[in-house]
């Protein structure tokens, strides 16, 4: 067997995974199931709070991201190497765990402070807003910084030499140079916060109607025995992630690729 | 005027230490040196893009040395051009002009003025990747000067070129140099290429300046072995300080079994007599004739050859030569095409003129 047959046929032996996996859920699917859990008002909350809080994860991780990861590309200073380093923290830490360290944190003096006098956050949706932004920044960060090292420095310089400040270089050559790869770590930052379970259920718990995303919706109907229900909150959450990840590519037809 | 005084850059584990160089006003000032010399270093200093450790830069007598990039009132050319993917030609050419408080009226007619100039009308609206190689140098070096800098910093921007084009570029560069009054500093490691554009030059190895003059103080007398190397001496041969002239030297090469007569006014007490030095001459100072060594005289500044190589080169034949006695000691010599025809195992005369020879300490170089 030649190589480039061994390798179609490893990325074939991927897709049959997830394919296979996709389909063994119409074994408990039922469409009156679907169309009822569609039409009930818990599971439209549960698909409202998951879009919503993925969004603002995004915009908020995005905000944060896209200044550190220039900075961590292009700038040598105090400290860079343990920040690029802790950026791989929701990387090797689980989900479960960074949540906890959140829970931790809101019992010491500044975190108790901040819920009694900034904002509550464990059991609300804030809190899962904070924990999916917690457990997504790092990533956020990491892809925006593989943006802007494919980015030759060389264009700001030029543009430096032309009369542009370093903001003014940043605004018109670097953006407009790494917009695709930005809108496609935001795709993948929203995909992932849209799909963030263990930090979220850990700092705003299960609590049906006020805290519960799709994913906590799913472990919770799985946790009372609703497998069908269970199902067809899958398929909705597969289809949410599906649907955008098409209109991505269909605003992008060269394909969202990082990296500029 | 530009002026370099003793620049030290740092730059990982590599170093350009004490470099001091000026750049007349008006004039084309040529850093050569072979690659990792730390020419682009010294660019991108003067740029404002990299920081000093030590030293000055003035710019028509103000210190230049911590002002922002964008307030030096430098266009910069490096190697890649680095012309912005995601704008087209015009967008390019007026970039700096949309810092200049410029109206858009002006802009446009700046714009125009350049592309006429420059040849490059047709392809205003065209996307860079559209470009071919001398497209793109010509749009470069628009938007270079299109902010009305003064004072052009290029960074080999004709490496990429073919020799054709890198030579109808070069014309175009002086051109516009002379029309508009610009002074050029220019890195490069192209030895015709310096002495094509370059007034003066400064020689770059390993992070020193060795030797800056003019190109033909250069050319004609590098200051060292290593300067020698750079602007294209080929042949070296070990030897001994024999006897001390007033305006001359006679050397003792015991490899080639000659002796020489150098005529070349070199400074004064430099060498002495029992003096160890390197024997330095072009490819193209010889002169070549048909053997006539019989194996008893000793002949003063010529040496016996066999023709290993011949290499045509359009105009130019080179030969490489092994000694006839010694086989570890080699020539290269260059000959114009209509002149001697030789042919490899032909035994040959090199004549080695007197005042095309230049001398070297073995010791310092």
């Amino acid at each position: 067997m030649s190589f480039k047959r061994l390798c179609i046929g490893f990325a074939l032996s991927v897709f049959l995974v997830y394919a296979g996996l996709i389909i063994s859920l119409y074994s408990f699917y039922s469409s009156e199931h679907l169309l009822r859990i569609l039409a009930s008002p818990r599971a439209l909350y549960a698909v409202r709070l998951s879009v919503v809080a993925a969004s603002v994860t995004m915009l908020i991780s995005m905000l944060l991201a896209i200044p550190a990861a220039y900075a961590l590309s292009r700038y040598q200073f105090a400290g860079k190497r343990l920040v690029d380093t802790l950026l791989e923290l929701p990387l090797f830490v689980s989900p479960a765990a960074l949540g906890a360290m959140i829970l931790i944190f809101f019992n010491t003096a500044p975190g108790v402070w901040i819920q009694a006098n900034v904002q509550q956050f464990i059991f609300t949706v804030y809190g899962v807003v904070l924990a999916q932004t917690i457990a997504v920044l790092g990533v956020a960060v990491r892809l925006a910084k593989a943006v802007f090292d494919e980015i030759p420095r060389r264009y700001e310089a030029v543009a430096r030499t032309l009369g542009a400040s370093r903001l003014q270089a940043f605004t018109s050559i670097t953006l407009p140079h790494a917009y695709r790869g930005l809108f496609a770590a935001m795709v993948l930052t929203w995909a992932k916060a849209v799909g963030e379970f263990g930090a979220t259920v850990t700092v705003a718990g299960t609590i049906a109607m006020r805290t519960e995303t799709l994913p906590i919706s799913i472990y919770m109907r799985l946790a009372s025995a609703d497998i069908e229900g269970a199902v067809s909150s899958i398929l909705i959450l597969i289809t949410i992630s599906l649907v955008v990840l098409y209109l991505s590519r269909l605003l992008f037809p060269g394909g969202t690729y990082v990296g500029g | 005027m530009l002026e370099v005084k003793g620049l030290s850059i740092h730059a990982g584990t590599f170093q350009v230490k004490g470099v001091s160089f000026t750049v007349a006003q008006g004039g084309c000032h040529v850093l050569l040196g072979p690659t990792g010399s730390g020419k682009t270093l010294i660019l991108e200093s003067i740029a404002g893009l990299r920081r000093i450790q030590a030293g000055s830069i003035w710019l028509t007598g103000r210190n230049i040395s911590r002002t922002v990039p964008e307030k030096r009132n430098m266009a910069y050319l490096p190697q890649d051009l680095a012309l912005f993917p995601t704008m087209s030609v015009r967008e390019n050419i007026g970039y700096g002009l949309r810092f200049k408080g410029m109206g858009k009226k002006e802009r446009a007619e700046r714009i125009m003025g350049l592309a006429s100039r420059l040849g490059i009308v047709g392809i205003l609206e065209r996307q860079i990747h559209n470009l071919s190689g001398g497209e793109k140098q010509r749009v470069a070096l628009a938007r270079a000067l299109a902010t009305g800098s003064m004072m052009m910093l290029l960074d080999e921007p004709l490496s990429s070129l073919h020799c054709s084009l890198r030579r109808e570029i070069w014309y175009l560069l002086e051109s516009v140099r002379r029309e508009h009054k610009l002074t050029f500093l220019l890195v490069t490691h192209d030895l015709e290429e310096a002495f094509f554009l370059g007034e003066t030059i400064s020689i770059m190895h390993g992070g020193l300046l060795l030797q800056t003059g003019t190109k033909k103080e250069v050319f004609n007398s590098p200051a060292s072995l290593e300067a020698a190397r750079i602007v294209g001496v080929e042949n070296f041969f070990p030897a001994f300080v024999q006897q001390v002239g007033e305006n001359y030297l006679r050397l003792h090469s015991p490899s080639l079994d000659t002796f020489f007569k150098v005529k070349r006014c070199l400074p004064g007490g430099l060498f002495k007599e029992g003096d160890s030095v390197i024997l330095g001459i072009r490819a193209n100072s010889f002169i070549l004739t048909a053997s006539k060594d019989n194996g008893k005289d000793n002949r003063e500044n010529t040496v016996s050859f066999m023709v290993e190589g011949v290499y045509e080169k359009g105009t130019n034949t080179t030969l490489l030569l092994k000694h006839a006695r010694d086989s570890n000691s080699t020539a290269v010599a260059e000959l114009h095409r209509n002149g001697f025809m030789a042919f490899p195992g032909q035994k040959v005369d090199l004549v080695f003129p007197g005042e095309e020879i230049m001398v070297f300490s073995a010791q310092t170089g």
